[in-house]
């Protein structure tokens, strides 16, 4: 006679291996309550900028997927062909203390020069803009600067403290100077223009940290620089943005389903129902850049529509 | 299903505006150590349901090290922190499904990858044939016995657990407890959950 309760006892005796306990301790270490950074951040960007924040995300497997961005060489484009550039204001690799750093931090520049510069390579002037226009340009564009610095460097920051924490779990958790030798964090920060034509600039920001754990965020900017605002879908794709988007969107969503296996929560698996996101439609603060050909193209950080390992999700919205 | 992804969306704003308040951030401090109890208290727990889905030591380290990830990053979606049982458990049945899925892929695509299943013919004890029964089940009834059986939770809890309904729960149920009666001739001991 066999019951199914027999089953319980060969279950709960399922060895348990020792290095659970240390695993667990330090993925907990490695989590530390960060809400108030976050939030911070979300609130700020919430007020400024019409890209909302990509979510915060952890991923044990992905540490190889973060280089890709940056094996690009991101921002090489050629700058001249509108009314702003995109320039480095700093740039930076250090690697001390276990920590190697490579920062470049963009700014967007406006003014007579770069009016200028364009005419040489073009012979022709963009727009004649009066001191009012070019006042109220600088400080817009000033302010974006502003922030992306802010951010860069808050993650910096925060990369750093981490790891230092990490550092500390990692002691207090039973390990060696002779492990920790070989432990390193990459800290990254790079940006990317995506398309840049007359008075429309599209640009990336990437920040990266990799070490036990891979952490990813991307800033998107579309700027309008005749109307000093940055762009959202509606004004990309017009009035019926929604419907536009979404459905191709979920066309897309259910082809890499079926051609890479995908899993999109909430569309192609309502089974594991796990209410946390999933795609919920695109809305006026969707995250997007303009791809060369002008099309907008609708990004998903890590775990916002799917399983981690899919990573950064991007759907091109042809026009 | 767009309509109720949108209030997920509202919720992450009225938290955005209250960030200020103290009291928000007490509680959410409070959620954040509630959160980090549970699964140290429920590590071996958590480690047995991911071996279950995988049988296989690194394989069920790596679900529950994603899960505490998973948990700990979402942590403010925690609405009842009464709930916690329930939310990580699903957190971590998910990270398991979702594990095997990726391999399952992983291996249709690379056919030479695939291990070479070797049958061995076990001298098994009547509780370990039953056990490697259940784990041959389908993932949404390996789920629901092992939680029922094993894990002696409520089909209630279970329902919350895999976000489907108490009915779906019991359905699953006993369409597995058919199966495994037809493949060991089990004596089912409980009727009713």
């Amino acid at each position: 006679m066999k019951k199914i309760e027999d089953g319980k006892e060969f279950y709960d005796n399922i060895e348990i291996p020792e290095e659970l306990s240390m695993r667990v301790k330090k993925t907990i270490a490695e989590h530390p309550k960060k809400e108030e950074r976050s939030e911070k951040k979300l609130m700020y960007i919430g007020r400024y900028f019409t890209a909302a924040a990509a979510a915060a995300v952890v991923c044990f497997t992905a540490a190889l997927n973060t280089s890709e961005v940056f094996a690009k060489e991101a921002g090489e484009l050629p700058i001249i062909g509108g009314l702003a550039r995109v320039l480095t204001i700093r740039s930076y690799e250090s690697h001390e203390n276990n920590v190697n750093l490579a920062v470049r931090v963009p700014a967007v520049e406006v003014g007579d020069n770069v009016q200028d510069e364009n005419k040489e390579a073009t012979g022709e002037m963009l727009q004649e803009m009066t001191v009012e226009q070019l006042a109220e340009q600088k400080e817009f564009t000033g302010d974006i600067n502003a922030e992306i610095e802010r951010i860069v460097d808050e993650f910096v920051k925060k990369a750093e403290q981490d790891f230092a924490e990490y550092k500390e779990a990692f002691f207090a958790t039973g390990g060696t100077e002779e492990e920790w030798a070989d432990r390193e964090m990459d800290v990254q920060a790079d940006y990317e223009v995506k398309y840049q034509k007359g008075s429309v600039l599209s640009m990336v920001l990437q920040l990266n940290e990799a070490w036990v754990s891979a952490y990813g965020e991307q800033y998107y900017y579309n700027l309008d620089l005749s109307t000093n605002r940055e762009l959202t879908l509606k004004d990309v794709l017009g009035e019926d943005y929604e419907n536009i988007a979404n459905e191709a969107i979920l066309a897309q969503m259910y082809e890499r389903a079926e051609s890479e296996g995908y899993v999109y929560w909430g569309v192609t698996d309502t089974e594991s129902d796990i209410d946390m996101g999933g795609f919920m439609g695109v809305n006026e603060e969707t995250n997007f850049y303009l791809d060369e050909n002008g099309n907008p193209v609708v990004c998903f950080a890590k775990y916002e529509v799917g399983p981690g390992y899919m990573g950064v999700q991007e759907f091109e919205i042809v026009r | 299903m767009l309509n109720k992804k949108c209030k997920t969306k509202c919720r992450i704003r009225g938290n955005r505006k209250r960030c200020g308040g103290k009291g928000g951030e007490n509680v959410k401090r409070d959620k954040y150590d509630i959160v980090v109890e549970h699964i140290l208290d429920h590590q071996a727990k958590s480690y047995r349901i991911a071996y279950s889905y995988v049988s296989e030591k690194e394989a069920a380290l790596d679900i529950v090290q994603n899960a505490i990830c998973r948990a700990l990053e979402n942590y403010r979606n925690l609405r009842n922190v009464e709930a916690v049982q329930s939310w990580y458990y699903r957190i971590l049945v998910n990270e398991a499904i979702q594990y095997i899925r990726k391999q399952k892929r992983e291996i249709s695509c690379e056919p030479q990858n695939m291990k070479e299943e070797v049958y061995v013919e076990h001298a098994y004890e009547p509780g370990e044939e039953v056990y490697r029964k259940v784990c041959e089940l389908p993932e949404q009834m390996k789920t629901v016995v092992m939680l029922h059986y094993f894990e002696q939770m409520t089909l209630k809890e279970i329902a919350e657990v895999t976000g489907a309904n108490v009915n779906t729960v019991k359905t699953r149920l006993y369409t597995a407890l058919k199966r495994l009666r037809t493949m060991v001739e089990i004596e089912d001991g409980k009727e009713n959950g």
